[in-house]
């Protein structure tokens, strides 16, 4: 069973709305770990809102969220003119790359969120989308 | 949020809401910064009610730890959930607050 929402927000104060629609969808796939997943959901649209659209409320994201049968995919594409994701990401092991929060600025932790909590973080070449998976706990 | 202080030993008990997203963050931000200009520096931060941070609201908690440490203050977080604490320990900044 597949169900998918795409939605468009224009301002980060929209996702306490929005996520009504993905919540139980999380609950249900992720457990305990719910929190987690969704904190990560919530950095990647402010990723793209602060950086990427520059704050500005012109300008919609996209959000594309599919609750497949054995994982969770995410979409989120900015309108920005994208960022150099290269430069967080460690040649070797992703997962076990992970500087002191307090010691990087706030774009780098939301990104080692995203990396500490995501089985996959991906961009596109430009960097202003960006694609999230996670397996269902059950599915690890 | 509601906030409860104590002048005499400089202390202040702020129970943050149940969900704190970007808005409820600024709003934090502003109160818990105007209680360091205020010349508190025990921060007792009750998370009893909290069910969702992001790392808007984690931000503002570590700006305020980076505050009180520059003037030998603490911030206690007090009734954290396991999944609320577990946020705090993925993004490594727990060891920033004392845990009650």
């Amino acid at each position: 069973m597949k169900t998918s929402f795409d939605l468009n927000i224009n301002n980060p104060q929209q996702i306490r709305e929005i996520r009504k629609r993905y919540y139980p969808h999380l609950v249900q796939g992720f457990g305990m770990d719910q929190l987690l997943v969704e904190a990560s959901i919530s950095e990647a649209i402010l990723n793209a809102w602060k950086h990427g659209h520059r704050q500005s409320t012109d300008k919609d994201i996209r959000v594309h969220i599919s609750f497949m049968k054995t994982r969770m995919l995410v979409r989120i594409n900015d309108q920005g003119d994208g960022f150099d994701w290269r430069r967080y990401h460690s040649p070797n092991d992703l997962k076990h790359w992970f500087p002191r929060l307090e010691h990087i600025d706030e774009p780098g932790r939301g990104i080692v969120l995203l990396l500490r909590v995501m089985d996959v973080l991906r961009y596109n070449e430009k960097g202003n989308e960006c694609l999230l998976m996670k397996k269902y706990q059950n599915q690890e | 949020m509601s906030k409860t202080t104590t002048p005499l030993n400089h202390s202040t008990t702020i129970r943050l809401e149940d969900q704190i997203h970007v808005q409820e963050a600024a709003e934090l931000r502003e109160t818990l910064l105007s209680e360091v200009e205020a010349g508190r520096d025990q921060f007792v931060l009750d998370l009893s009610r909290t069910t969702f941070l992001d790392s808007a609201g984690l931000g503002v908690l570590v700006t305020l730890s980076k505050r009180l440490r520059s003037v030998n203050g603490t911030a206690t977080i007090v009734g954290a959930s396991k999944p609320i604490r577990e946020l705090f320990d993925l993004t490594k900044i727990s060891p920033n607050f004392k845990w009650k």
